[in-house]
């Protein structure tokens, strides 16, 4: 284990050093277009050329489910690909839990060892502004993804939710016919990513007539989305198709438990939810927040460190599989568990992870 | 004599210093002006949520609703602050108030309801925090530059959050402590039944000592909106359980009638840092909080350490 790991390692450390020039132009070559602005008047942000290699940090809040995990692992091993580690100094990695204080605290922390650029998955859209401008004044540079913060100092880099709403429903509408029952699985009430999904679906099934929609909120997790379904269900209504944000096994699994006909399904990427579309065969059209965003964050920051101009909020292509795009091993597997998010690619931005190498990351 | 009285502050004290030696071994920068202000900003929300707890506890009693108070405040500052001089003056002091009469319907419950003041507060905690979600239902909110930074910058190597903490320490607490209410809440926190045979109003005592504890919730609240520059209904949360242990390491005892500021203030410090030293000697973060916890519990037990080197252990039941 140990030598094949040795030899590994010196492979990839002789590729690097005989390629190290051309691969790591080739690794940013590919940003054009993959750092999209996520509106028309999205302007453009630079910054001080620094030379490399950078001091980069990832501060997280809340971590102790499996996307957070996930998020920090690719993290990890992005930092570790031979095309990637030559650019960067040092790569350090903090949780504060979703405590507001402990996270000013801990970016403070980053500012003080002097660190090129700060990667952010926020405790809150608003509290972390003063730190934010006190890092940027500092001359480090911000990026929030992920939960993000609203401060326009920080470069935002996120996956269109509105979009993602308007594509599930789209393909509902596609599957079904333009009239039929829809249940509309929503998240958690109140939240602005579970507002902008249920607005774009609603405005594309408010434009059939015949298309009759029941809500009820299943808070993007599996065991709420079942028990709710299973109520749905139990109403006597057949539904002919599933628009759902989360929690999708779940929902599955509660029309199998009804015994009813599992009709098209638009929702979320856990692992859960593809393996069952694997099986059954059901029309599945299933795209979910990628952890690897956070991968994609520090490939921005050292893009813009590299003196690149990019938009200051930066719309990630959506990491998208269907039934017959399914493929074990690659967008969904088998052996992990349920609650695993599979989309760890965002192949437009040439991010590419090895399943194994990512389980391997310790947090 | 002044070392006897503040003898209970002194694992604390100690404790604060060996982390502060550590953390400025693995980052030598925290001496520096930006560095001193980072560390003081870090710790004083806690510090005076710890005093609002610690004014409650001297009373006996237990305060869960403090967190809600911070973020009930923080939410009333960072939504009605406006950016002149006037309003924000205004706004403080509606702040303040808002902060006194939540703690005082905590007291009325308390002393004329006759219900236990851990229920008391944890009910309270529930609509406290429904309030500050009604005025705010998302976070945002903002505050003028000035407020910010008149409680959050430095002037050269004194952060002025040093400066609050101290002007709150000692021209609020020490003096209240000093009249006949602060005598009052000693004593009502040390033998009810005595206090009130010594002609001592026992219920008065305790809502005045539970509206001052809202007070200086409030005081936190206003810290936190200068550090966030924003509302969050949900900052608080932290706080409540943060602000017991900073009490207790303090050297107060939950029971009442003991305890004196300064180890509560030095223990919030204490407890604020301790994240950011993990953090500095790359501990992973799912060890973080198994460390935080860890780490208190043996400085506590090192702090008990003289027990058993006691003749007596009367003598320990009684200290």
């Amino acid at each position: 284990m140990h030598r094949r790991e040795l030899m590994r390692l010196m492979a990839a450390g002789a590729g690097a050093a005989a390629f190290g020039g051309t691969f790591a132009r080739t690794a940013f070559a590919a940003e054009e277009k993959c750092l999209l602005p996520a509106k028309s008047d999205t302007p453009m942000v630079s910054w001080k050329k620094k030379d490399g290699p950078y001091k980069i940090a990832l501060s997280n809040s809340y971590i102790g489910n499996t996307w957070r995990t996930e998020m920090v692992q690719i993290a990890k091993a992005y930092t570790e690909l031979p095309d990637v580690k030559p650019h960067i100094a040092s790569f350090q990695v903090s949780s504060s839990g979703n405590d507001v204080n402990a996270q000013i605290a801990q970016i403070n922390q980053m500012i003080l060892s002097g660190v090129d650029a700060i990667v952010i998955d926020a405790a809150t859209p608003t509290g972390l502004n003063s730190v934010i401008d006190q890092a940027v004044d500092n001359g480090i540079l911000v990026v929030s993804f992920d939960s993000l913060v609203t401060t326009k100092k920080a470069v935002i880099v996120n996956e269109d939710n509105y979009e993602m709403g308007k594509k599930w429903a789209d393909f509902i509408v596609e599957k079904m016919g333009d009239s039929g029952n829809v249940l509309m699985v929503r998240g958690v009430a109140g939240t602005f990513v579970d507002e902008e999904r249920t607005r774009a679906a609603k405005e594309v099934f408010g434009k059939h007539k015949g298309i009759k929609t029941t809500e009820v909120y299943g808070d993007w997790d599996d065991g709420t989305a079942q028990k709710v379904t299973a109520n749905a269900l139990a109403a006597g209504t057949k539904f002919n198709g599933v628009w759902c944000q989360g929690g999708d096994t779940g929902v599955i699994r509660a029309f199998q438990q009804a015994g009813a006909a599992i009709p098209p399904i638009a929702g979320e990427a856990e692992n859960g939810f593809r393996k069952l579309a694997a099986k059954l065969k059901f029309p599945m059209l299933s795209i979910g927040q990628s952890p690897a965003l956070s991968a994609l964050s520090i490939k921005a920051a050292i893009a813009i460190l590299q003196g690149q101009k990019v938009p200051q909020s930066i719309s990630v292509p959506l990491p998208t599989a269907t039934t017959d795009t399914l493929k074990a091993g690659v967008n969904y597997f088998p052996d992990l568990s349920d609650s695993f998010f599979t989309p760890i690619n965002i192949v437009q931005c040439g991010l590419k992870f090895d399943i194994q190498t990512i389980l391997k990351q310790k947090v | 004599m002044i070392f006897r009285r503040y003898k209970t502050s002194l694992v604390a004290i100690v404790a604060l210093i060996l982390l502060l030696a550590y953390y400025w071994y693995k980052q030598p920068l925290i001496l520096s002006p930006f560095g001193l202000r980072t560390l003081a900003n870090q710790g004083t929300t806690l510090a005076l949520a710890a005093l609002a707890q610690l004014i409650v506890v001297l009373t006996g009693g237990v305060d869960l609703s403090v967190g809600a108070i911070v973020g009930l405040t923080n939410c009333v500052a960072a939504t009605y602050m406006g950016t002149g001089p006037a309003s924000v003056i205004g706004v403080v002091i509606l702040t303040l108030a808002v902060g006194t009469v939540a703690g005082m319907i905590n007291g009325l419950f308390v002393a004329y309801g006759r219900i236990q003041p851990i229920i008391v507060t944890l009910a309270t905690l529930y609509v406290y925090s429904g309030i500050a979600l009604l005025i705010r239902p998302q976070p945002g909110g903002a505050v003028p530059d000035f407020y910010a930074h008149a409680l959050t910058s430095a002037w050269g190597y004194l952060p002025y959050a040093f400066v609050v903490v101290l002007a709150v320490a000692l021209l609020i607490w020490t003096p209240i402590m000093r009249t006949r209410l602060g005598t009052a809440i000693y004593a009502v926190g040390d033998n009810p039944g005595g206090a009130h045979m010594s002609a001592i109003n026992v219920n008065r005592t305790l809502i005045a000592a539970y509206a001052l504890g809202g007070f200086f919730a409030a005081c936190a609240g206003l810290f936190l909106t200068a550090q966030t520059t924003s509302g969050d209904a949900n900052v608080g949360t932290t706080y409540t359980l943060n602000s017991v242990a900073a009490v207790v390491f303090g050297g107060a005892l939950l029971g009442g009638g003991r305890g004196v500021a300064l180890g509560p203030i030095v223990a919030a410090y204490f407890i604020s840092i301790i994240i950011s030293v993990l953090f500095a000697s790359g501990v992973s973060p799912f060890y973080q909080s198994i460390f935080q916890g860890g780490i208190l519990i043996v400085v506590l037990v090192f702090g008990n350490a003289w027990t058993l080197r006691a003749r007596n252990w009367l003598a320990v039941l009684r200290s």
